[in-house]
């Protein structure tokens, strides 16, 4: 990487002193600094440091300085303490839900502008769900880069064994249950393979209270709207508890990374993960793994989605701005997101990656890579995308808790979660009715 | 009989002592498991196939993570150049407080004493805007400034000098030496061994330190082995990949237990006569 | 000793100072010029980088933030952090976790450098497990007791499975998850409490022991009547460097729980974190550090007033 990043520099140095010969003035590059977050562990940064890389060996007049922040929480505080202090980054990769919270803090400009100019960017190519955490005051303020959505991810070999068909996954909740049972198994008292692992967090419950007819997140521009508390939501949330009831799913809260884990262990025959987790699980199981649209409720399929985007940070000058523009359509051209794609596991957000390689060919050898991409038709915006969005993703996942863990009933966590995210958005200047 | 009892009294806290250990190790050997051992394996199969299959794939995927020489060094300068700074400022406060009488001198105290009660993590936002408007973001004063002051340093150095007999100070003065020589030419000779004791505690303190620097530190020129970690730790999205994050930790930890297990008997000797009891 | 309000430091401090200025001609105002020659280093920087960050604590305390700006909103944060229920929580989760803390801190320190303290060749073999733990990354060494604990392929429910016990859910569970952040707090740090009894017991002088092992003592008599009244100024230290201690440690509880499930291990520094850092609600996190400072430096205060006076009737 160092001995990468020296010899890029030599270039430069190279060029700048073939200009000054030709009597040209030269040009100073302008030196952007660019904010990423990673939240997969290994080489992802190795993979951005190096299209970076490339990128600057390619623009003589932009210089783009990748600076590995840490994960989501650690990236966003440091973006947040950076703006505050008057010296921000140039342009920065942060999550989609928190476009409200990066409004109100002046911290970002709206790309409309660059959208529809000369050098702009086909944005409809990009997948609805995808944009739709994106604008506000019916401005585009982000692009996508690293996203995802979660997947039913099955375990095909344990499916054959009890007698189901590998290549029928369950397309149902009644159909999760009924699969579920029929993968359980026990010895004595304890189970050592669950039929299913939910795990408990307010991402994947969205994704239920969605499948039963109203998302608990606001789907159009509301920085102040989340339904916690309706009769849908406190369905889906009766199901998850229900899972465990019927002694498919474990009791208590399933912590996150639990899951991949168990299944990779077979201590699991299904689970509801992101799509990031793909290649991971791929590697290490020792079965066939499948992967499915997760089961619809009664009101069909449907999907939250998450992950970051790019941001141009506002008290910059312009040529800045531009240059980071400039930066972020090289990196999102179809060829170079859908390495990114490849490398990462995220879902590649746009139609045009899939249609060429290097991504096309890798969909034709790794199908399971593709269930996300169909999914997504039945995605909607991402919950909780609002003032405090961060706060009231914890509530969320603090009531789901209380309900896996048997403290409280459905309906009397959503409604105390309600009430504190109300707080929350008060709190954050919301005028509630 | 009764030689007999003596010799289970003596045998029997170092069987515990043993027994105890192995227990306190356990963690320690599953990281070395994971570190070596594929992760379908490591889920899958027991103890005995783990020692069939070593690899060293996550051991090479983690060290080529981050450019990890180099933070080896950066690392290095950090940590030791932030304590030959402590050890100077240290030994001046504590000589000051346990020595020299002044004006103001419970206010000072009382100001020492804040700075260990504050957890250093409260610090954290404040003074990065802090090293923003002295310019230091990025640069190893401004990883090491929080800590020049230290309050542990300091209490612990003004305990060591108040217990040197007097008598040394005195007839030192009376031949016209100043506080400075006193300091060092009768004190510090003979509180070698505090200084020792807060040397590991800042080292493998500030070592393992892990948000600020991460915070405040943008290239490869600054950043610590525990940006690498940092690397290596992330799991919002997939949950941890063990094996990698275990040859992280080992890479980050391994120099660290080297210098314990080197410097152990002087390690604890350093705490038994610095004057902590 | 370590505490700078050691009364009987503070006796000879006191009674130092006369006689040296009849010994030494020297004016109070040169020593002092040259303390504060000596103490100038330190005091730039506690002030700049310890002193100014808590003052603006303060002023934030009082302050929400709107955006790039603060407005000021008088006791809101205050009442926040007291009527909350959930800041009420996390208050008794971190009163909970301290005391078991100080109280395995100053046992099990005492019992380990007990064990540490034999006579023999080579013990430093057996120390080494427990020195080593104090200089492995929280993060790292968290991020490792999470596969342990994981409830269906983790070593301890592997190990309970094996010889027939109950399994349990260690971090999921609201009865479990505080003690199992608790367990790898005490894993990472008792060797550095043993540390401290350790340099006691071996300032003791050797016959003290040696005599009461021959006179067919018991072992507990023995730490009750004779060890423990000898350690009593190391317990004194122990017991403050406990207390801090176990409230300055947050990585482990970001990296096993998040303070989960449903805030049952939710601790007053990860509280402060989730609230500044996460949530950028600054005026929050700063009264709740005002608050947890103002707990810390009165019951230091108290505990030098209690001490000055018992020294009086002494």
């Amino acid at each position: 990487m160092s001995s990468k990043s020296m010899s890029f520099r030599l270039i430069v140095l190279l060029c700048s002193i073939l200009l000054l010969i030709g009597g040209t003035s030269a040009q100073e590059p302008i030196t952007l600094q660019f904010f990423y977050p990673v939240g997969v562990a290994g080489p992802l940064a190795q993979a951005i440091d190096s299209y970076v890389a490339e990128f600057n060996a390619t623009h003589d007049h932009i210089q783009v300085e990748p600076i590995f922040t840490g994960g989501y929480a650690e990236n966003m505080a440091r973006a947040t303490a950076a703006i505050l202090s008057g010296q921000p980054p140039d342009v920065a990769i942060l999550l989609g839900i928190d476009i409200y919270t990066l409004i109100q803090l002046e911290g970002i400009i709206p790309l409309d502008d660059y959208i529809a100019s000369e050098n702009g960017l086909d944005i409809d190519d990009f997948f609805e769900a995808f944009m739709a955490n994106n604008i506000a005051d019916d401005q585009v303020w982000s692009i996508p880069w690293q996203r995802s959505t979660p997947i039913l991810y099955y375990n095909k070999d344990a499916f054959a064994e009890v007698g189901l068909d590998p290549e029928t996954p369950p397309a149902t909740w009644d159909e999760l249950v009924e699969f579920g049972k029929q993968l359980v198994v026990s010895d004595g008292d304890n189970v050592t393979r669950w039929g299913v692992e939910v795990p408990t967090s307010f991402w994947i419950f969205a994704n239920f209270a969605i499948q039963a007819g109203q998302h608990i997140g606001s789907l159009g521009d509301d920085p102040c709207a989340v339904y916690l508390d309706t009769p849908e939501a406190i369905e889906a949330l009766a199901f998850l508890r229900r899972l465990q009831e019927e002694g498919v799913m474990p009791d208590g809260a399933n912590a996150w990374g639990t899951a991949p884990a168990d299944f990779i262990a077979g201590a699991a025959a299904m689970i509801y993960h992101s799509t990031g987790s793909l290649s991971t699980l791929l590697a290490n199981s020792p079965f066939e793994v499948g992967t499915a649209f997760m089961p619809a409720g009664e009101a069909g399929y449907g999907a939250n989605v998450g992950g970051g985007n790019y941001y141009i940070m506002k008290d910059i000058a312009p040529e800045r701005q531009d240059a980071a523009w400039e930066f972020i359509r090289w990196m999102v051209r179809p060829e170079q997101i859908g390495q990114w794609g490849i490398d990462s596991g995220y879902v590649a957000p746009r139609n045009a990656a899939w249609e060429v390689d290097p991504l096309m060919s890798y969909a034709a050898e790794v199908p399971q890579a593709s269930t996300a991409r169909f999914q997504l038709e039945y995605a909607v915006k991402e919950f909780p995308a609002t003032y405090g969005g961060q706060e009231i993703q914890v509530i969320t996942t603090q009531a789901i808790e209380a309900v896996n863990t048997g403290e409280q009933s459905p309906a009397d966590a959503l409604a105390a979660a309600q009430e504190r995210a109300n707080d929350v958005l008060t709190q954050n200047g919301c005028e509630l009715e | 009989m009764n030689a007999q009892k003596r010799k289970w009294r003596e045998i029997l806290p170092i069987l515990s002592l043993a027994f105890f250990g192995l227990i306190w190790l356990v963690p320690l050997f599953w990281t070395l498991a994971a570190a070596f051992v594929p992760t379908t394996e490591l889920l899958n199969g027991g103890p005995i196939v783990w020692l069939q299959s070593l690899h060293f794939g996550a051991f090479e995927e983690a060290w080529g993570v981050a450019p990890f020489p180099r933070f080896y060094l950066n690392t290095i300068i950090w940590v030791f150049g932030l304590l030959a700074i402590q050890l100077v400022t240290i030994s001046l406060a504590g000589f000051a407080l346990a020595r020299l009488d002044f004006r103001g001198k419970d206010q000072v105290f009382f100001l020492f004493l804040t700075q260990l009660m504050v957890p250093a993590t409260v610090l954290i936002l404040p003074n990065y805007q802090t090293l923003v408007a002295l310019g230091w973001l990025d640069t190893y004063q401004g990883m090491m400034a929080p800590y020049i002051a230290s309050a542990f340093g300091t209490f612990l150095m003004r305990q060591a000098f108040k217990q040197v007999p007097k008598e040394l100070e005195e007839a030192a003065r009376s031949d016209g030496a100043s506080w400075l020589q006193v300091l060092w030419h009768v004190f510090l000779p003979v509180t070698r061994a505090p200084l020792l004791a807060f040397s590991i505690v800042s080292i493998t303190y500030h070592w393992n330190e892990f948000l600020w620097p991460l915070l405040i530190t943008s290239s490869v020129e600054t950043r610590p082995l525990t940006v690498g970690l940092a690397l290596l730790v992330q799991s919002s999205e997939i949950g941890a990949q063990w094996d990698q994050l275990s040859a992280g930790t080992l890479i980050v930890a391994v120099p660290i237990l080297i210098l314990i297990a080197l410097v152990q008997k002087q390690f604890t000797n350093s705490f038994l006569s610095s004057g902590i009891k | 000793m370590l505490n700078p309000l050691d009364p009987e430091k503070r006796k000879s401090e006191g009674s130092g100072h006369g006689s040296r200025s009849l010994i030494f001609p020297l004016s109070l105002s040169g020593s002092g010029a040259v303390a504060y020659i000596f103490l100038l280093p330190s005091l730039i920087f506690l002030t700049v980088f310890t002193l100014w960050p808590i003052i603006s604590a303060i002023v934030t305390s009082f302050h929400a933030r709107r955006g790039r700006n603060q407005v000021f909103v008088g006791l809101q944060n205050y009442e926040r952090v007291f009527s909350d229920p959930l800041s009420q929580q996390v208050i008794q989760n971190t009163a909970a976790y301290v005391t078991a803390g100080l109280l395995l801190s100053v046992i099990g320190g005492l019992l380990l450098a007990i064990l540490m303290n034999q006579g023999l060749r080579n013990i430093g073999f057996f120390r080494f497990p427990f020195l080593a733990t104090i200089g492995l990354p929280m993060v790292s060494v968290a991020s490792i007791w999470l596969f342990l604990y994981s409830p269906r392929v983790g070593l301890f429910n592997e190990i309970l499975g094996s010889v027939g016990l109950p399994r349990s859910n260690w971090l999921s569970d609201p009865d479990l998850a505080l003690s199992g952040l608790f367990v790898v707090y005490m894993w990472k740090q008792m060797g550095y409490f043993a540390l401290f009894y350790l340099a006691a017991l071996q300032s003791l002088p050797g016959d003290v022991l040696e005599a009461a092992t021959l006179d067919g003592v018991t072992f507990w008599q023995k730490l009750r009547h004779i060890i423990w009244p000898l350690v009593s100024p190391t317990t004194y230290f122990v017991s403050t460097i406990a207390v801090l201690n176990s409230l300055q440690q947050v990585d482990h509880v970001f990296v096993l729980t998040q303070g989960g499930p449903n805030n049952a291990s939710n601790l007053a520094l990860f509280y402060v974190y989730e609230q500044g850092f996460k949530w950028f609600n600054t005026g929050v996190a700063a009264a709740m550090t005002v608050v947890l400072l103002a707990v810390l430096l009165t019951m230091a205060i108290l505990q030098f007033v209690y001490l000055e006076r018992r020294v009086h009737y002494e």
